[in-house]
């Protein structure tokens, strides 16, 4: 699967002003599971995986709820979601649009892909605050 | 029905028009419509002949993704009407409802990025917590009123912490 993500910022002279970490959620995925992430069709490693994962806007295996309502968003206490998370190497990224693919590499023959992101920190950058799509 | 739509926006401009002629300034015309060429379309605006026809001055693109393709509908419309993605909290993105503040400097730093005039925020709580509170209202996140101090200007995020996001992510990946 190949997607499309647009990234706003210029990329910096070097990695010590910023870094760009590519994240993926996955629904009913485990750790022990392999997949073939390419970024502008560089292959990236895993850097961090966190197979207990929550996120309370993420609602699979139920379907989605329709849009609105009070914003009061509960984890399911059961909930695991497999976060994976890649180092994505300077020259690999660019201001504007960027091509993520990703492959099932292992046994399994189908995932669910829940949230694609790239998380930008410069080096004088803030702490990340809370919210609720993605619980720390 | 996309020339009768098109018909509708001729009869508005010409009385706005009239009425700008009558006050001596200009009084412009925006229309909020789809995030996409290929969703105007499908909705019925034909947004081709609203530029060709000088039609609209402001068009205000999509609410409920925060993937806008500003750059289709400029290549559309050209650089005389003004585009302004528009971001709704309470219809959010799936999955980014309430989102942090790293994650809306990451969208509205992309709609600035992708070619946006301005942008719009659409649902956002407007009021501090305290008075949001005394009258029984809903209380939104801090992150709010820290993004309507950063997000009309690509310089007010420039060098600051961002998440970019694909919108609709979640799809089954098959081998």
């Amino acid at each position: 699967m190949k997607f499309t993500l647009h990234i706003s910022d210029t990329r910096p002279a070097d990695d010590k002003a910023a870094t760009l970490t590519l994240r993926i959620v996955m629904f009913e995925a485990a750790a022990e599971e392999t997949f073939e992430i390419r970024f502008n069709g560089t292959v990236l490693s895993v850097s961090a995986t966190d197979a207990e994962w929550k996120d309370s806007q993420i609602f699979s295996p139920a379907k989605q709820p329709a849009s609105g309502g009070k914003g009061i968003y509960k984890t399911h206490p059961k909930q695991k979601l497999l976060r994976l998370d890649h180092d994505v190497p300077l020259d690999a990224w660019k201001s504007g649009p960027n091509e993520v693919a990703i492959r099932v590499a292992s046994d399994r023959t189908v995932a669910q892909i829940e949230k694609i992101e790239a998380h930008l920190k410069y080096a004088q950058g803030e702490k990340e605050t809370s919210n609720q799509s993605g619980e720390k | 029905m996309r020339e009768h739509v098109t018909e509708f926006m001729h009869m508005v401009r010409t009385m706005l028009l009239e009425v700008a002629q009558q006050r001596s300034r200009p009084f412009l015309l925006a229309a909020r419509v789809p995030q996409t060429v290929e969703g105007c379309r499908a909705d019925g605006f034909d947004l081709q002949a609203w530029a060709e026809q000088q039609l609209v001055d402001v068009l205000t693109l999509g609410s409920r993704s925060m993937d806008v393709d500003v750059e289709g509908v400029r290549a559309i419309v050209g650089d005389d009407v003004q585009l302004q993605p528009c971001f709704d909290d309470h219809h959010a993105t799936d999955g980014y409802r309430y989102a942090s503040i790293e994650v809306l400097r990451g969208v509205f730093a992309n709609h600035f990025q992708r070619g946006a005039n301005s942008v719009v925020t659409f649902n956002w709580s407007m009021v501090m917590p305290e008075l949001a509170k005394s009258v029984g209202g809903e209380v939104a996140p801090l992150t709010h009123q820290v993004a309507f101090q950063e997000i009309g200007d690509p310089a007010t995020m420039a060098g600051k912490d961002k998440v970019f996001a694909v919108a609709a992510a979640a799809t089954e990946c098959r081998k």
